[in-house]
């Protein structure tokens, strides 16, 4: 707030210090001066004891203050009948006001005890005017008698302490004046106060005047004091509503003490009110709010500024001020009265110190401290008039209340102030507050939105999984959130639903078991024991004839909190698979058993067929009892099981296995004993020799037809072979060791065309990898023998021709049908003997050999220029593809059109003394004739 | 290193584990062929832990657990079942036994559960025996 900014305050310092400057002097002026200074008029003083008014027109001019040298007779009670009878004896003139401590002619005062005659007389306008005499407190008894007659008394008056009994009372009194001259005389005697005689001016004017004046000052203090008991009751409600502010606890203290104050000076109202009150204890209240009041107004500043304020110093200051506040209490007047002085001296330090201590507050900017450093000073330069007012050095009268209500004035603005920038400051705040919750709601949408957003991300996330997450609690119902996969799965609405009936529709028995494990794994702490209880879950299930695998996971921190989160995942399509392969397994496993023991495994084939032709027969025809030819059957079955099984033959153990428990639980059952035409139609009903073709097949598929084959001959490896050829050749002698050999070289002899055996299935496999459709093809003729390892390279390399073939010979289905071919390609391979020749044709019916791309082949490599390649004819194109150097890998890349293979056939077939050529027409085919001689040996 | 008691109605099954259990450095402090004995028995011996089949003639493995446990809060059973029985592992287990084995057993499955139960609720060491499973 502004006012309470000491620069704001500088900035109008002028007008504020104005305003308070002001302020004072009207207050100095209306309060206490006894003197109108601003009339025009100075009014004459007394000298000699006479006070010439003749020139000075009551009403126009205004009052008077009675001063000056007045007729003074000391230790002398005098009436006016005494000094009409001239019995007034030496008489000293001194002036008034003042206490008669001072005067020479009472010189031999003691601590202001003493009694005196004061006399003066007025020199008047007019006669018979109607007048009147404010008298101040008189120290501390008088009688007053005004042109002769006794007016007033206060106090009793006495020549010793016994006799005088003392009051203070302020007093009007009116008068009418005889002649021109009024005689005033006033006994005073005092044998309490320190300070006697007539201390203060009288003032004199018309009867309406005097009233006024006294009327005046009464209401201001009146109004004091009221207004000092209201701030004190408003200070102390204040700190009642705030205990933590104990600077408004002090300030009230000090507002009571100033309102009591007000009572006990001035025109001491508390007479008024009380007529009979104890001189001293007038005294005593005035003292004590003075000695009260400095260490409670310094309370006051230390709790506004404690950091400023010294609390030395107000320690020192309350200890003084109590103990002085004691003394007052307890002792009487003439000793405590001598304590004022040092008190005043304590008020002097400690103002310097407030003041000292409001710079500081002002220099460190503390709110308001300007405006306080302003009352403080309005306080203590009143304070400093009162003191010196008091001390009869100065003549304006008491105007620390005047003082004290311009500071309490700004103190209030000062409260005023806080309270407003206070509940402007919660205005601000409320509105701070509105804004912010709009604020706030507005990002509550945004992360309400984000929060949608994100759940949508995650679900999308968990949807696109392929595996079905699903929630549920302790009730088994499921969750809303779950992802589309458990829909898939259940081919149904999940939401909602029981999770064990879900899972077992048509199983109660494990409906009830799964609900009570899992509400087992929910209502346990203990994660081990989850676990556990988990384990006893079924971990797949078929769900609509899938299977599907389950895992359970515990959600959940909070054990009240928890949940079950469920994942299926479909593993239908593995657990096929790994049939497939299980089955497989068991085939290959077959299949090596059988070619392990191919001796044995033949031997059994035909035992068994043997059995099912005659065996049986021969148990039926023999004379046995039918329990004991099923037993035998039972025997034999079982055997041929045992035996089956070890080659892990799994169809006909398995059929063999059933007809065994039929046959044995036939033998238990029989009450009656079966006639053998019944037990010949029993046996009919096995198929037993079928039974036997169908693993036959599947090795048949695998190792080939000749699995059967019953060569009832000798295996041995080429290695054992040649040992023997070493050996004939070391034992045998010529010419039967050269005999001999052949012979030994005929064994290995193979027919020529089972050197070819695996190209047609290789030349299909390669066309399926390559998109190519191609017939199966067989290998035609050939059936002549020959040494294996003679044409064993040559026919190794006629792959490349095959692959050629498929690669660039055969088109895609779409060129066939474009051309008009027949969408599967022809490939051919015949092998003819004939005039000692071996001929192997393999041909294709596909696009040709492309000469362009040979001659651009040619041109890029090098060989040739564009011009010279386009001259070069198919027999020489032809022979180059042939002649393709093979010394570098990037050669043969870039060859890639006509194939590097080409030449490795032609090496092979020279090397054994043949050739091969090339027959290619373009859109028609292609084909590969490589002739060889044959060496019968 | 425990005290173990066998509870199994056949000693074939009985030895079996015994000798499973030895081998790997238990100590074998009672046997019991059915629910009443093997009460007994626990009284008298107070194992560290108890195997125990389910399906016993007289009271069965369930009820056994349940009195053994009402009466020593702290015991650790072991059930042993076939795999058709799961119902009865959930029964025990809700009445106290702390874990369980599906048969048939081999010696690791055994003692890898044993030194589960004990390891959780003993904080015993590893039997020496053990080291191989790792």
């Amino acid at each position: 707030m502004k006012v309470l900014n000491n620069q704001y305050i500088i900035k109008h310092f002028p007008v504020a210090a104005l305003a308070v400057l002001l302020v004072i002097f009207l207050a100095a002026i209306g309060n206490g001066s006894d003197n109108k200074n601003f009339v025009k008029k100075i009014a004459p003083q007394a000298v000699q004891g006479v006070i010439d008014l003749s020139d000075w027109n009551l009403r126009e001019d205004g009052l008077v203050a009675i001063d000056g040298e007045w007729e003074f007779y000391w230790k002398r009670l005098l009436t006016p009948a005494d000094f009409a009878n001239d019995l007034s004896g030496a008489k000293s003139l001194v002036v008034v006001p003042n206490q008669w401590n001072n005067y020479a002619a009472s010189d031999d005062v003691q601590g202001g005890a003493g009694y005196a005659t004061y006399r003066l007389t007025l020199k008047l306008q007019q006669p018979h005017m109607k007048l009147g005499l404010k008298l101040p407190d008189v120290s501390t008894s008088y009688n007053i008698w005004i042109d002769g007659k006794f007016l007033d008394s206060t106090g009793v008056v006495g020549s010793n302490a016994e006799l005088c009994w003392p009051a203070y009372q302020p007093k009007v009194l009116y008068f009418e004046n005889f002649g021109n001259t009024a005689e005033v005389v006033i006994q005073v005697a005092n044998f309490v106060h320190h300070k006697g005689g007539l201390k203060s001016s009288l003032q004199f004017g018309t009867d309406k005047e005097i009233r006024q004046l006294r009327e005046k000052k009464l209401a201001l203090d009146v109004f004091l004091f009221g207004v000092f008991l209201i701030m004190a009751c408003y200070h102390f409600g204040l700190f009642c509503l705030r205990r933590k502010e104990k600077s408004t606890l002090y300030f009230g203290l000090f507002c009571l003490l100033v309102a009591i104050r007000t009572t006990v000076t001035g025109e001491i109202l508390v007479v008024e009110v009380l007529p009979n009150i104890d001189w001293q204890l007038i005294l005593k209240v005035e003292y004590l709010t003075y000695y009260l009041g400095l260490p409670t107004f310094l309370g006051f500043i230390y709790y506004l500024f404690p950091q400023e304020t010294s609390i030395r110093v107000l320690k020192t200051v309350n200890v003084i001020g109590i103990a002085f506040g004691m003394v007052v209490l307890l002792l009487p007047l003439k000793v405590f009265a001598y304590t004022l002085m040092f008190y005043n001296f304590l008020t002097v330090a400690a103002s310097v110190h407030m003041l000292y201590a409001m710079y500081k507050a002002a220099a460190a900017n503390k709110e308001g401290a300007f405006l306080f450093s302003l009352g403080i000073g309005v306080i203590a330069v009143s304070a400093v008039n009162d003191m010196l007012y008091n001390n009869n050095l100065i003549n304006t009268g008491n105007i620390v209340p005047t003082g004290l209500f311009i500071f309490i004035f700004i103190q209030s603005f000062v409260l005023s102030a806080r309270f407003s920038y206070a509940m402007s400051a919660v205005e601000q705040m409320s509105d701070k507050l509105r804004k912010s919750h709009v604020e706030i709601a507005g990002w509550n949408k945004k992360l309400e939105k984000t929060v949608d957003q994100r759940t949508a991300a995650v679900r999308n996330l968990l949807n696109n999984a392929g595996q079905g997450f699903l929630t549920f609690g302790y009730d088994l119902l499921i969750r809303g959130e779950y992802s589309n996969e458990c829909v898939k799965l259940f081919e149904q609405d999940i939401k909602n639903k029981n999770f064990a009936k879900l899972l077992f529709p048509n199983n109660d028995q494990e409906q009830s078991f799964t609900t009570e494990a899992l509400q087992q794994v929910l209502d346990e702490e203990d994660a081990a024991m989850q676990k556990i209880y988990l384990s006893l879950l079924p971990e797949e299930a078929l769900i609509n004839d899938k299977n599907v695998k389950i895992e359970y996971k515990v959600l959940g921190s909070d054990k009240n909190d928890q949940v079950l989160m469920v994942i299926l995942t479909d593993i239908t399509e593995k657990r096929l698979i790994e049939r497939q392969m299980e089955q497989e397994r068991l085939i290959l496993k077959m299949v090596v058993r059988v070619i392990q023991s191919r001796r044995d495994f033949i031997n059994c084939i035909k035992e068994y067929r043997q059995f099912c032709h005659e065996g049986l027969k021969s148990i039926i025809e023999s004379d046995l009892e039918t329990d004991e030819m099923i037993f035998e059957v039972f025997r034999k079955t079982h055997t041929f099981k045992g035996i089956f099984s070890q080659f892990g033959m799994g169809n006909i153990t398995e059929s063999l296995n059933v007809m065994e428990t039929e046959l044995s639980a036939l033998g238990k059952n029989s009450v009656t004993p079966m006639t053998v035409k019944e037990l010949i139609e029993f046996l009919d009903g096995f198929d037993m020799l079928t039974w036997l073709d169908k693993d036959i097949v599947i090795l048949k598929e695998v190792i080939g037809e000749d699995v059967l084959l019953d060569e009832n001959g000798v295996v041995i490896s080429h290695s054992q072979l040649a040992e023997f050829e070493r050996k004939v050749s070391e034992l045998i002698q010529q010419p039967e060791r050269a005999k001999l050999l052949a012979e030994i070289s005929k064994l290995k002899f193979v027919l020529f065309r089972d050197l070819f055996k695996r190209y047609p299935d290789l030349t299909l496999q390669l066309a399926e990898k390559e998109g190519k459709f191609i017939n199966p093809f067989v290998i035609s003729g050939g059936r002549f023998p020959v040494d294996a390892d003679q044409y064993y390279d040559l026919a190794k390399s006629v792959i490349h021709l095959f692959i050629n073939s498929v690669n660039h010979g055969i088109e895609s289905v779409e060129e066939r049908l474009a051309y008009g071919k027949n969408q599967y390609g022809e490939i051919t391979c015949s092998i003819e003997l004939s005039d000692g020749k071996i001929a192997v044709v393999i041909t294709d019916d596909g696009s040709g050999i492309d000469f362009n791309k040979v001659r651009e082949k040619v041109v890029s490599k090098g060989l040739y220029s564009p011009e010279q390649a386009a001259v070069l004819t198919e027999a020489e194109l032809l022979k180059f593809i042939f002649e393709a150097r093979f010394s570098t890998r990037d050669d043969i890349t870039m060859l890639s059109g006509c194939g590097v293979g080409m030449a490795v056939v032609k090496r092979e077939a020279e090397k054994l003394g043949g050739t091969i050529s090339i027959t290619t027409e373009a859109g028609q085919g292609t084909a590969y004739i490589i002739t060889i001689p044959y060496h019968e040996r | 290193m425990a005290r173990i008691m066998i509870v199994d109605d056949a000693a074939i099954m009985r030895r079996n584990i015994q000798l499973m259990l030895e081998r790997a450095g238990h100590t074998i402090v009672a046997e019991a062929g059915n629910g009443a004995q093997a009460f007994h028995e626990y009284q008298v011996h107070k194992p560290d832990l108890v195997t125990m089949d389910i399906t016993m003639p007289g009271i069965n493995g369930v009820e056994t657990v349940k009195n053994i446990v009402a009466e020593f809060p702290d015991a650790l059973i072991i059930m042993i079942s076939a795999l058709s029985s799961k119902h009865l592992v959930l029964q025990a287990i809700k009445n106290g036994a702390k874990h369980y084995i599906i048969k048939p057993i081999s010696a690791e499955k055994l003692l890898v559960v044993v030194n589960d139960v004990l390891v959780r609720y003993q904080n015993k060491k590893m039997c020496a025996g053990d080291r191989q499973w790792d």
